[in-house]
């Protein structure tokens, strides 16, 4: 047990003094966070800042009037929204400087929009926006909204509404109470921490200890293989609980983020996720021979397994080519299990089906490994312990 | 010159021997335009709306017509509609009593609620019109008016993926290539050969910095054939910002491995610079999106005038000349690095 603890200690202390370790495993969640929590979680705030021109071509109080109430309403709008007003121009200045990117979008009233809409007969106007480009596409939306408001407000104005219509906006799903993105982020960046820890960390110990030939030299020593499994087990343990501990003080300092993450289901799911993702790191070593191989193979799984796992961003808007894979990933369970268990939303998989993909992810990973533990050639599943 | 041709081959050979290598100009490619591809460059499917009617469906019916990208489920009760928007079943639902209108969205969809909010409203107004037997006084009527006929946010981002094949290939070249060198003992032996100095640098440069143009191209190709991604490609334009690209960020690397003296830390402060860039200059998260302070220091990087650069020289942007004298700012401080840098960059311990 001595030997298992020694060798615990030495590799979690490695997992501080490496630049590499040490940025990916311990201070990259913690920015991920931070980042994607400040871009996002200000673009749900309407801290997002853009950039609309207003353009009339012609000069009448009615175009004014439209200009100056946009003007208003963009000081309590959701995005932060500079507005620039133009009037007399034509539509190729307009459209140049949304083409060349100096504002996200443009209303462009023309020349005759009043004389239409006092004839009683329908008025257009356009909004100019680059579609594809996130705040473009955000800006013309508010600018459609906002063309839709006024019209109404005319027409309320002169007596032809009969009545408003009483609307109420309610939240489903999860327990009753306030979400916001870095709610929803912070178990996400969670797993992502164990599940990088787990897929890098490991093959890159084993593959490089059986690269350099100090594996023949431990199990020269009388620590076993089991021993070898238990100590490193036992550091990855100790460093995903300080990941954790980490991210969850920073998201409550930074963000204000109170998650009830010591509920016995959440963290069932936390050591899951740290089971899986171990059993996925093992199963990488006893996959590759050489320690370029193992972190192609780690980098592989890792991009997809993250995207498509609904870590970051919910999945429900994915096309159905994806879904598929989705169902089969860890990830996506792990995250579903996790999100749920916080009462921050209902799970699209039943619970028993969560369950048993991640039962079966975490014995196939683990019998595999074991499998190859006893194999001594040098096939495929080549042995984990081989030492070169 | 001899010299120069035998260790280019010989790095040649490596690079497509070393599995992580070859997966990072190979692989990566692929795994990002297969997954940001399917994501974004998809056709988008209709927007799932979930009703109950308690009064008569008729007037909403009419409306709903007239959002065709809305396709609608009715059912049976509201707990029903909850319980299926709650797992996520439906995008956004509707109580329709005759007299009022409930609206219920799914809690944790934080980033696309706002966007159903927005149907909603529009919902909303639609039927007060409807219901008053007129219609909308103004019509709005949107035109994009971006460089490509078809845009999305794919096009934004495979450029971006470009520009950071190419800067991580310029800044690994020297922070990691050479220092791997190092480390093995291999430049030492070199340097007791007859090859000059410049020739050892211009050998590893070069076949890293080819590495980095064939990453970007497969990126192109790939989202051109896979996902019938049309761009309108200035090739002059595209050999300028790759190559001020691929030097800058070698004088990165170079001075990079200046500044952190263990070969491996070296490396690894490399791959710190260049996901830094990645997160921070636009390619994967909008500007917009990212609060001023960070938009500022996004603009003081180069990866973002690269990114915006390669996007200009597809066709994507319009192309300003900011982003041509980054670019041209950023390629003659990779040459002035690496002339300052070179003979230190060599040092064989």
């Amino acid at each position: 047990m001595k030997a298992v603890l020694a060798l615990a200690k030495c590799f979690a202390l490695s997992s501080v003094r490496e630049w590499d370790a040490l940025f990916w495993f311990w201070l990259f969640p913690a920015l991920l966070l931070a980042l994607l929590g400040a871009a996002f979680g200000g673009v749900e705030r309407g801290e997002m800042e853009l950039r609309v021109i207003l353009a009339a071509a012609e000069k009448s109080s009615l175009a004014q009037a439209l200009l100056q109430s946009f003007r208003e309403m963009a000081k309590g709008a959701g995005p932060s929204l500079r507005v620039e007003i133009l009037t007399g121009v034509d539509l190729t200045r307009v459209r140049k400087e949304v083409e060349g990117g100096e504002a996200q979008a443009a209303l462009f009233i023309p020349f005759d929009f009043s004389a239409e809409l006092l004839a009683g007969g329908k008025a257009s106007v356009q909004i100019l926006y680059r579609r594809g480009e996130a705040g473009s596409s955000a800006a013309a939306s508010f600018l459609q909204e906002f063309v839709e408001e006024f019209g109404l407000a005319l027409l309320q104005g002169e007596g032809f509404l009969s009545r408003k219509i009483p609307v109420e906006m309610r939240e489903v799903g999860g327990e009753a109470r306030p979400l916001r993105y870095v709610d929803f982020l912070l178990p996400g960046v969670l797993l992502m921490a164990l599940f990088v820890y787990g897929l890098f960390s490991v093959p890159s110990a084993i593959v490089r200890a059986k690269e350099v030939g100090l594996l023949k030299r431990y199990f020269a020593s009388p620590l076993s293989k089991g021993g070898y499994l238990l100590g490193f087990s036992l550091s990855a343990l100790l460093v995903n609980a300080f990941q954790v501990f980490l991210v969850v003080v920073l998201g409550r300092l930074a963000f204000g983020v109170r998650l009830p993450f010591l509920r016995p289901e959440s963290l069932g799911f936390l050591f899951l996720g740290f089971a899986i993702s171990l059993g996925l790191g093992f199963l990488v070593s006893a996959f590759s021979r050489t320690y370029q191989g193992a972190m192609a193979w780690a980098s592989l799984l890792n991009l997809p397994l993250q995207f498509l796992g609904g870590l970051y961003f919910p999945l429900t808007a994915m096309p159905k080519v994806l879904r598929p894979f989705m169902a089969a990933n860890p990830l996506t369970h792990l995250a579903e299990g996790l999100r749920a268990s916080l009462g921050l939303s209902t799970p699209v998989y039943p619970l028993w089906l969560s369950l048993l993909v991640l039962f079966l992810w975490l014995c196939g990973t683990f019998a595999f490994s074991a499998c190859a533990l006893g194999r001594k050639d040098e096939g495929f599943f080549r042995p984990l312990f081989c030492s070169v | 010159m001899k010299g120069f041709f035998a260790l280019f081959f010989a790095q040649f050979r490596i690079l497509l021997r070393n599995r992580l290598d070859l997966f990072l100009t190979l692989g990566f490619p692929l795994v990002f335009v297969l997954l940001f591809g399917f994501i974004f460059a998809a056709p988008e499917g209709p927007v799932r709306l979930g009703a109950v009617f308690i009064s008569s469906r008729e007037p909403l019916l009419q409306v709903l017509s007239e959002f065709p990208e809305i396709s609608l489920k009715e059912f049976a009760n509201v707990q029903d509609l909850e319980s299926a928007l709650a797992r996520r079943q439906l995008d956004f639902g509707l109580v329709w009593d005759g007299e009022s209108l409930l609206f219920l969205f799914e809690r944790s969809r934080v980033q696309d609620n706002p966007t159903f909010h927005g149907y909603a409203r529009r919902i909303a107004r639609a039927l007060e019109l409807r219901l008053a037997g007129v219609d909308a006084p103004i019509q709005a009527e949107k035109v994009h008016v971006g460089k490509l006929p078809a845009a999305t946010w794919f096009h934004y981002i495979v450029p971006g993926l470009m520009a950071m094949a190419i800067l991580q290939a310029g800044v690994l070249a020297a922070a990691g290539r050479l220092a791997a060198m190092r480390e093995l003992r291999i430049l030492r032996r070199l340097l007791a050969t007859p090859v000059s100095g410049w020739a050892m640098l211009l050998g590893v440069g070069l076949v890293r910095m080819l590495s980095g143009f064939l990453s970007a191209s497969f990126t192109f190709l790939f989202a051109s054939f896979l996902f019938r991604v049309e761009f309108l490609v200035k090739p002059g334009w595209l050999l300028f910002y790759a190559l001020v690209s691929a030097l800058g960020a070698m004088g990165l690397g170079a001075g990079l491995s200046i500044l952190v003296r263990k070969p491996g830390n070296a490396a690894a402060a490399g791959m710190i610079l260049v996901q830094a860039m990645l997160f921070l200059s636009g390619i994967n998260i909008p500007l917009e999106f990212l609060p001023v302070g960070l938009q500022l220091l996004a603009k003081a990087l180069p990866a973002y005038y690269m990114a915006q650069g390669i996007r200009a020289a597809l066709g994507v942007v319009e192309g300003v000349p900011a982003n041509f004298w980054a670019g041209l700012g950023f390629g003659a401080f990779g040459i002035l690095s690496l002339l300052l840098f070179g003979r230190l960059l060599l040092r064989p311990d």
